[in-house]
């Protein structure tokens, strides 16, 4: 497909179909859930699930790359569905304008990973049940200029639940935009890396800091 | 040696990466105590509050997370690596 001649021209054909073939939910459709969304459609992903109860509030312009003024009041995954497809018509995407909570109860599609792109820990850790062996999960926060990513696998690393045990961190952070689009990129690049079975973040925390443009990798022991 | 490294808000608050420190069988309170004399920053206004991690902070020992452990009692060893950090709650 021409759309994606580039992207073959550097991993080949075979790994554009092992994209091609793939399904992703996207639980959170704010800062992290577009930009993630936006770059595996550009990747060439098959299929994305999207799942985020909430209307597009302007104060989310500032960092979710979907969205405009004029889709203010709109549905998020709705409005995200759209924008995608004008991207990739191609593209399949299914929506869920519910809860996290109300997961459990919804009839999903066959997924090969899911995106963590929620905005607090009580949801991921909700979202984290849904996680089977022959599946990943991974994880992405930002705050401030800052943010880290994880990937998590049942059996083969801590879960969300063991690594941050006891969280509480107030939701309505302060985020500048730089660092969502930043971490929803490593995110995306994360998930393909997982989709080729070369995951770079199992039993590793990549933390990445603007303010003087580091990058760490922190070993989770499982 | 005990490394300690701090990231995110840790780090510009504490104005230094990492810290390295002489000890071995001391709890993790003690060694943060031993990093404000050596910094003269109140860390534990950042990391405590009565005796307890303070919940959005992250302490790892050896890439183990305290609250698993036997939290600010957990027994440091030289040699030992701690990572603190504060995670991005955002999305």
């Amino acid at each position: 497909m021409k759309m994606f001649s580039r992207n073959v021209k550097f991993w080949g054909d075979e790994k554009q179909k092992i994209i091609a073939d793939s399904s992703i939910l996207i639980a959170g459709v704010g800062g992290l859930g577009c930009t993630v969304a936006e770059v595996l459609t550009r990747a060439g992903i098959g299929k994305l699930v999207l799942i985020d109860k909430d209307a597009i509030e302007i104060s989310n312009l500032n960092r979710q790359i979907l969205f405009d003024q004029e889709d203010i009041g709109k549905s998020k995954v709705q409005t995200a569905k759209q924008k995608l497809q004008m991207i990739n018509p191609k593209l399949e995407i299914e929506i869920f304008q519910q809860d996290i909570s109300d997961l459990k109860d919804l009839h999903l599609p066959h997924l090969d990973g899911i995106a963590d792109c929620l905005d607090n820990f009580a949801s991921r850790f909700e979202l984290e049940k849904m996680v089977s062996e022959n599946q990943f999960l991974v994880h992405g926060g930002v705050q401030n200029d800052f943010g880290q990513i994880t990937t998590i696998i049942p059996n083969k690393t801590q879960s969300l639940k063991e690594i941050y045990p006891g969280i509480h961190i107030p939701v309505s952070v302060p985020i500048v935009p730089q660092i969502v689009i930043t971490i929803g990129s490593m995110m995306a690049q994360e998930i393909i890396n997982n989709l080729f079975s070369k995951s770079q973040l199992i039993n590793k925390m990549l933390i990445v800091e603007f303010s003087d443009f580091s990058m760490f990798k922190v070993k989770i022991e499982k | 040696m005990i490394k300690i490294k701090f990231y995110s808000l840790l780090r510009t608050f504490i104005e230094q990466n990492e810290i390295d420190i002489i000890a071995d069988n001391t709890s993790i309170y003690n060694v943060i105590i031993k990093i404000e004399e050596l910094t003269n920053k109140d860390l534990r206004s950042e990391l405590v509050e009565d005796h307890e991690i303070i919940s959005g902070t992250i302490i790892l020992v050896n890439g183990r997370n305290i609250f698993h452990l036997d939290k600010l009692n957990t027994v440091i060893k030289d040699g030992d690596n701690i990572d603190i950090f504060p995670p991005g709650g955002g999305g």
